[in-house]
């Protein structure tokens, strides 16, 4: 890693046995607030408060993405860290961002409702430290195709198989192309100026990318 | 995870608004597992998983006291984390350890601190390696608890509740006269060099040596 400090991970607490009322409770008492965020899997309930590491992380990632649709051209819709959830499976989840991408066209202009509407394509996982709960349980239980996942030091794709279970893959399938191998070091490049022109390096960068793509 | 092992760092959480139904709920649902601890303090909800030197604190200092009152000779009983309610309050939580010395005889035989019929303790012993969000102080005084011992990590320190129902910082004890409370940091500190039988054994003999004054 570029940063001489370790990232200070997030806060998490679990809790076992929590029925699925309490967790709905929990989320009206939480209201408008983001904090903390709240993962349920069928009776476990994860808590986690981001650091101050985690939002930075999430945020230039969020900002790679928006970059990168925008020159590729790709549509999408970004749902923040909506809460995604299915009482039937006993799963919900709230992601650090997620999208829809090849469901996009089918979400236009709709409040989305799980219940009737495919969930998120995409959803982005920022974990410094370690999830203590099952999380790609609960992607799977809820059918988002793709999860990213980022702990700080390199960004992990995992896609959702027809046995129920998450493979890695070393390409996007709803962003194809985007630079995963590359966004630990621009996420560490960042420390070192200031955030526009970083954003303005990755602009360029991804643009010199493209060109000698199609070249 | 790039992350080597290391000791478990302690997690807070702290929720707003949360109602009282809901505290009662997680309560229930948690039953007999240790973790998370929580605290309620009128809506705020504190979750709190202990760190391992967290852990490792409760206990010696646990040690320190009960070898220093048995050598001292002066009659105790605890309990350790449990739960109090006080439900007219709208607060709840968990001290790390908690002791009846001159009310003992009340609770003797009793095999849980029932606040409805029961007198509260009268030390309450808190460690607190992170700063707590919630304040501790204002739940111990709803229950009128008349001393109550905090171990930061560095130093221990003693608050006693007055008449006006607010504490005050004290140099030394007066539920257990004469417990170098000055001293705990350091025989923490001690124990990591060295086993728990020489380690307790070392403090036997220093507060024999000492003797039963405070400047002994």
């Amino acid at each position: 890693m570029a940063t001489a400090e370790r990232a200070a991970p997030e806060q998490r607490i679990v809790m076992h046995g929590i029925s699925w009322q309490t967790y709905q409770n929990l989320l009206d008492e939480r209201g408008d607030r983001k904090v903390p965020q709240m993962c349920y899997n069928q009776g476990s309930l994860e808590l986690m408060s981001p650091s101050e590491d985690h939002e930075v992380y999430r945020r230039l990632l969020g900002r790679m993405i928006d970059d990168w649709t925008v020159e590729n051209d790709i549509p999408i819709r970004s749902m923040g860290a909506t809460t995604l959830k299915r009482e039937t499976e006993q799963h919900g989840a709230e992601a650090d961002e997620c999208f829809y991408v090849k469901n996009e066209r089918l979400v236009r202009g709709r409040r989305i409702d799980l219940n009737v509407d495919p969930p998120p394509d995409l959803a982005i996982e920022i974990d410094i430290s370690s999830s203590s709960i099952a999380k790609l349980d609960v992607y799977a239980g809820l059918g988002v195709r793709e999860i990213w996942l980022f702990n700080g030091e390199a960004l992990t794709v995992y896609e959702l198989r027809s046995d129920g279970r998450y493979q890695i893959i070393g390409e996007s399938v709803n962003l194809p192309g985007f630079p995963i191998k590359d966004v630990a070091d621009w996420i560490a490049r960042a420390q070192t100026t200031d955030e526009t022109s970083w954003a303005r390096s990755f602009l360029a960068w991804i643009r010199q990318r493209d060109a000698s793509k199609d070249g | 995870m790039a992350t080597a092992e290391r000791a478990a760092p302690e997690q807070r959480i702290v929720m707003h608004d949360v109602s009282w139904e809901t505290y009662q709920s997680l309560l229930a649902d948690r039953g007999e597992r240790p973790v998370p601890r929580m605290s309620y303090d009128q809506g705020s909800l504190e979750l709190m998983s202990p760190s391992d030197e967290h852990k490792n604190n409760k206990k010696l200092i646990g040690y320190l006291i009960f070898t220093w009152a048995v050598q001292q000779g002066i009659p105790f009983r605890s309990f350790g984390s449990t739960t109090f309610i006080r439900e007219e309050q709208q607060r709840g939580f968990e001290p790390d350890e908690c002791y009846y010395i001159e009310r003992e005889p009340l609770m003797r035989g009793k095999p849980g601190i029932d606040l409805d019929v029961d007198p509260p303790p009268d030390l309450m012993v808190e460690v607190d390696v992170s700063r707590t969000s919630l304040k501790k102080l204002a739940l111990c005084a709803g229950l009128a608890i008349p001393e109550v011992w905090r171990f930061d990590g560095k130093a221990l320190i003693v608050y006693e509740l007055g008449a006006d129902g607010q504490y005050s910082i004290r140099a030394d004890s007066l539920q257990l006269p004469g417990f170098p409370t000055a001293e705990v940091a350091e025989w923490i500190e001690r124990a990591k060099a060295t086993d728990e039988t020489s380690w307790a054994q070392s403090f036997l003999a220093w507060i024999r040596q000492r003797g039963t004054r405070k400047n002994g």
